[in-house]
């Protein structure tokens, strides 16, 4: 039992993670149909940008962040402008799809680059914990670890903080246009393409804070980008592509579904479980399971 | 008769890449330059084949180094585990990967696009962690160390250059063939594929299939190379590395993969020179390269060479309107077997709503049937039943007294033809192919045999561009050079060649969705010839149009719709005067209805 | 400049616009005012460009060639058409409500360019009391409306930006006749109401009626123009509506 309750524990608390790059990844999805490659790039972004401006440069830690959260979102409009619009008109997917992995793969490189120009240095960079408490807390058979317990309180903060954006704020009630029917927002006077170009720094923006949340629990390393990106795919598959309470959902379950792998099968089976987990969504219901797809009745 | 001079045109460009080969080893300084050459030769081998299934199939897949990964570990353990020589584990490699290709494509193409990519990621994962797992096959993460083929490092690269220079012919010989038009139209609109008779899941399941074969090949390449095999080469990166070659070179050209092969093998060369040390600086590269090439030259560096020749040459000077065509000079190649097309009883609806209600339609061979009716009367719905492309929830659909398949390009494959509101072409492509393409509906001849150029495919070939001359000739394009690419001729031209395209296959059903949009007077006459025509021949024509009087002047029968169901049939005189038909149209105000209903004589 | 003039200046005026999509301009040459607090229809079959019209107007497509003022502003100045900022708003063709997006949550879009003005909401409940049907439904979502509905939807979206000048695409399209009553009769108040109103429709019987000017769109171009009275009675009109 307590096994079980560990597994469903780690569960959550990967899945948060997942849960957090499918959230930023929906954003940008829903109002460009299309998929950014090198999103998971600005969750590495968050880790490694920030622990070299607090450790290496000595940035306290909140301005760190800012300055992190920040770089990563004009990085992310940069994206959507030079990646994404361009091909905006033409249906061939392959267009954004090579330009944003072309993103991903400059940006993974230029950082590798960045961080082991010392002889010596490594492709990881140690993440010290920012909290005031870094030991765990022990409830009864439980270890309760506050960098990870943050991650969860994170998720709930950024849902919370972009469902309030959506219902109750002009300019992501203009984005849920965006993300509904383009042509028909345009028509009304909403500016299109601003409002995707914020989208994608919004979701960097998320990606980055994730990223840097993330850091004292799996370090800064510059290699995980394109991992997170397929994990947020995935969950997104599972939840439903561009829909809030989707990603979350999807998030979760795909970790619990990972823990749960690697607890009773073994690390080798994990990607095979996975793989067997999407294939089975998309044939099944390739809209995930919150699509709320409407139509006339 | 090739005159001399033509001949050895010709053959100018193939002998040359010929010497190229033979002379490579000396040409190059070192042992270690001509290794990467040929290690290039094993990756063009896997570009050769992503090229086929992203270019012509359109599908992106990220993952194939895990066929390379297969291939690599078929032939290395064979060799160690059995002895085999490696040209045999070379054909067991491609025939096991084109069976896992199939395997594998079936659940992902379904998807499309970005979940393809993502899709074919986790197979290389997968393989991966099970070719580790199986130590005792494997050797698990120190590989197998297989005898390295016992020819000298010259010896090694003709080998390996012969090898790529028949695929690269084999692959040509289909791209120019029908299979290769079906791939290029099936990325354009699977719609118009499916009108065309060709089954688009089982075309992309091929090129998958062909491209994980291929894959399967360059991957056994590499031990035989090496003399040892791992997981480490057939990573990630080397998909992308391959990718790269055939975006760069021009993914869908022939002559892309090998031109950006070259370029990428090229570019650590260069760069060792400037920097310290590759990996990362390359990577940089790969990926501002990759970004660059999808917003610059989207068609690659052989499609931007291509594109500038096609400006300097003839075939960019926008063709002249085609002279109308007098009746009496036109001749369409009749059907087979004329039938009559029957539609009784149709039924559908659509989220609720009845969009059809009881429709019933007789076309003879030979006739004009009109088919009209206010906005939202159903009339697309309906020629979209007929054709297949929609399901019907009841009713009889009869071709010459035999029921019509139930998917599209199974009554395409019937005789069911059609074309679109806005004609779907091949706008790089000229003229001539775009015909083409719609004489190939009447192959007849297996893939195998265009592979292969053999003489059947080639007969086939010939008679294909002999009628595809006479169709052109037939709807009035005859006198249009034929290189000229669809992009650049008229509207009304546009729909010519694809009245031509569609009736290429001899169609027994012709349907045709308001051909009419967008022509000027002189156009519509030209498209009224063409119609007859194709009656004249024995098809039976079924018309949409808003253009009421060209309805009524082209058509034997009319048949009016509104709000699902028929109001009225008959002929078009009858169909005039009609009360019912005048209201459905104009029905409002009635002073406005009665001054108009009085032109509408 | 009188008053006369001024009067004539004002209001949409469109010279000499050229415009497209790809290489082939669907517009040519197209020349059309709409004077204020006037009906003005246009008419023509299906690819005569009568939505690129509209869709130029909105800046969705921009024009090549020629000039679009209103109210002697130019609407292309910075680039991007002001139209909807200028005061011009647009149903679109087939509706085009955001189906994932409440009723309540439509309007309040439509008033996307009065987003920082305080009565924004006070002005997207008056929509909800003036057409009922949406009021019951103010938390349905657009998706689940009926075409009338939605129809009527579309035109509160444009309502609650104050327009002085409402576009309408195919209103009628796709809704039983009675339906397309009411909606006739929802732009009859509009024009009681001193809005300008431009009416794009491919049947002539339900919009020659209202109009003060009608103008046939063939193949890009106006073939013909002129009051509906006079108009009726044209051969020329005739032939360019029937039988083109």
């Amino acid at each position: 039992m307590v096994d079980f309750l560990t597994a469903v524990q780690a569960g959550i608390e990967t899945g948060a993670i997942y849960a957090l790059v499918a959230l930023g990844l929906g954003i940008t999805y829903a109002t460009s149909n299309a998929f950014n490659f090198a999103h998971g790039e600005f969750v590495m972004v968050g880790a490694v940008l920030g622990v070299v401006l607090w450790q290496s440069m000595d940035v306290p830690v909140g301005l760190a962040l800012l300055l992190t959260v920040f770089v990563a979102s004009a990085a992310g409009a940069a994206t959507e402008r030079v990646a994404i619009r361009p091909f905006a008109a033409v249906k061939d997917a392959a267009g954004w799809m090579i330009a944003t992995l072309g993103v991903a793969i400059m940006l993974t490189a230029g950082f590798t680059i960045a961080i082991t120009r010392e002889p010596g240095s490594t492709d990881t960079r140690l993440f010290p914990s920012f909290l005031p408490r870094d030991r765990p807390w022990i409830v009864g058979e439980f270890l309760l670890n506050p960098n990870r317990m943050l991650l969860v309180g994170l998720l709930v903060v950024v849902a919370g903080g972009l469902l309030w954006l959506t219902k109750r704020t002009h300019v992501g009630r203009a984005l849920g246009a965006v993300a509904d029917d383009r042509e028909a927002a345009a028509i009304r006077g909403i500016p299109v393409n601003r409002l995707t170009m914020l989208a994608f720094a919004i979701g960097a923006a998320v990606a980055a804070l994730t990223g840097f949340a993330m850091g004292p629990v799996t370090q800064a390393s510059v290699t995980i980008g394109l991992g997170l990106t397929i994990k947020g795919f995935v969950a997104s598959a599972i939840g439903g592509m561009g829909s809030l309470g989707g990603a979350v959902v999807g998030g979760l379950a795909l970790g619990l579904t990972e823990q749960f792998a690697l607890r009773y099968l073994g690390t080798q089976w994990q990607d095979l479980i996975i793989l067997a987990v999407l294939l089975v969504m998309l044939s099944i219901k390739p809209e995930g399971f919150f699509s709320r797809d409407v139509r006339a009745v | 008769m090739t005159t001399p001079s033509r001949l050895s045109q010709r053959l100018a460009a193939p002998l040359g890449v010929v010497a190229l080969i033979a002379a490579m080893p000396a040409l190059l300084p070192n042992d270690f330059r001509l290794y990467t050459a040929i290690t290039a030769l094993t990756y063009l081998v896997i570009a050769l084949g992503l090229n086929v299934v992203m270019g012509y199939a359109g599908v992106i897949s990220l993952g194939h180094a895990a066929f390379a990964l297969i291939g690599a570990y078929i032939a290395a353990a064979a060799e160690f585990h059995l002895g085999w020589p490696y040209w045999w584990s070379w054909i067991v490699a491609m025939v096991v990967c084109a069976l896992l290709g199939v395997v594998t494509s079936a659940p992902a193409l379904r998807l499309g696009g970005f979940a393809v990519a993502i899709v074919t990621i986790f197979y290389l994962s997968v393989t991966t962690t099970l070719i580790l797992h199986y130590r005792s096959v494997t050797g698990g993460g120190d590989g197998i160390a297989a005898a390295q083929a016992d020819l000298s490092l010259d010896q090694m690269w003709w080998a390996y250059a012969f090898v790529v220079a028949v695929l690269y012919l084999a692959i040509r010989n289909l791209v120019l063939s029908p299979v290769g038009r079906g791939w290029q139209i099936g990325r354009l609109s699977p719609v118009l594929a499916e009108s065309l008779g060709v089954r688009v899941s089982v075309m992309k399941v091929g090129a998958f299939s062909l491209a994980a074969a291929l894959a399967g090949l360059g991957g056994a390449m590499y031990p035989a190379l090496n003399g040892y095999t791992n997981t480490e080469p057939f990573s990630l990166g080397m998909g992308i590395l391959i990718l790269l070659m055939v975006v760069l070179g021009g993914e869908g050209t022939l002559g892309g993969p090998v031109l950006g092969a070259l370029v990428i093998t090229g570019i650590p060369v260069i760069l060792n020179e400037a920097f310290s040390a590759g990996g990362n600086q390359s990577e940089f590269v790969y990926g501002g390269l990759l970004l660059a090439v999808v917003l610059i030259f989207p068609r690659g560096l052989v499609g931007a060479i291509k594109q500038q020749w096609h400006r300097l040459s003839r075939g960019r000077r926008l063709a002249t309107t085609a002279q109308p065509v007098a009746l009496e000079e036109v001749r369409f190649a009749p059907p087979d077997a004329p039938a009559a097309l029957e539609i009784r009883g149709a039924f559908k609806s659509i989220g609720g709503l009845r969009i059809l209600d009881d429709v019933s339609l007789a076309v003879e061979p030979g006739q004009v049937h009109g088919l009209v009716g206010p906005n939202g009367s159903g009339k697309t719905t309906l020629l979209n039943l007929i054709g297949g492309f929609l399901r019907a929830e009841g009713g009889v659909f009869r071709l010459g007294g035999v029921d019509l398949p139930s998917t599209a390009s199974g009554r395409a494959r019937a005789g069911v033809s059609r074309t679109f509101q806005h004609p779907i072409l091949l706008e790089y492509a000229s003229i001539f192919d775009n015909v083409l393409a719609g004489v190939d509906a009447e192959r007849a001849v297996r893939p195998l045999h265009y592979l292969l150029r053999t003489g059947r495919a080639r007969r086939a070939a010939e008679e294909a561009r002999t009628h595809a001359t006479e169709w052109l000739g037939a709807v009035g394009l005859g006198a249009v050079d034929p290189t000229t690419l669809a992009a650049n001729i008229s509207p009304g031209q546009r729909r010519q060649l694809e009245i031509a395209r569609a009736c290429a296959s001899r169609p027994r059903a012709l349907l045709m969705d308001e051909p009419a949009v967008g022509l000027s007077a002189e156009e519509i006459g030209s498209l009224m010839t063409t119609v007859r025509a194709a009656a004249a021949s024995g098809v039976a024509v079924v018309l949409i149009d808003h253009n009421v009087d060209l309805v009524l002047r082209l058509c034997d029968v009319v048949t009016v719709l509104d709000a699902g169901r028929v109001i009225a049939h008959g002929p078009p005189e009858k169909i005039r005067t009609d009360p019912m038909v005048i209201n459905a149209y104009l029905g409002g105000d009635p002073e406005v209805s009665v001054n108009l209903g009085e032109v509408v004589r | 400049m009188s008053d006369e003039q001024r009067a004539i200046d004002d209001g949409l005026r469109i010279e000499g616009v050229t415009a497209g999509y790809g290489a082939v301009p669907v517009l040519e040459d197209v020349c059309l005012t709409v004077p204020p607090g006037q009906v003005v229809a246009v008419l023509g079959p299906n690819g005569a460009g009568k939505t690129t019209l509209l869709k130029t107007i909105s800046g969705i497509v921009r024009p090549r060639m020629g000039t679009i003022t209103y109210n002697r502003a130019d609407l292309f100045e910075r680039g991007s058409s002001t139209a909807a900022a200028s005061g011009i708003a647009h149903v679109p063709e087939g509706r085009r409500v955001f189906s994932r997006r409440t009723v309540e949550e439509n309007i309040l879009l439509g008033g996307w360019v009065r987003r920082r003005e305080a009565g924004l909401h006070a002005s997207r409940d008056e929509m909800l009391e003036r057409f009922p049907q949406l009021g019951a439904r103010r938390h349905q979502l657009a998706g689940s409306l009926s075409g009338g509905e939605a129809q009527m939807l579309a035109i509160a979206m444009a309502l609650v930006a104050r327009p002085s000048l409402v576009m309408l695409d195919e209103p009628s399209q796709g809704l039983a006749p009675l339906v397309v009553d009411s909606v006739f009769a929802e732009i009859s108040e509009l024009r009681s109401q001193g809005l300008s109103v431009l009416i794009v429709e491919q049947s002539a019987s339900r919009s020659l009626p209202l109009a003060d000017v009608a103008h046939v769109l063939s193949l890009g171009r106006i073939v013909v123009s002129g009051p509906p009275e006079e108009l009726t009675e044209n051969a020329e009109f005739r032939d360019a509506y029937l039988g083109i």
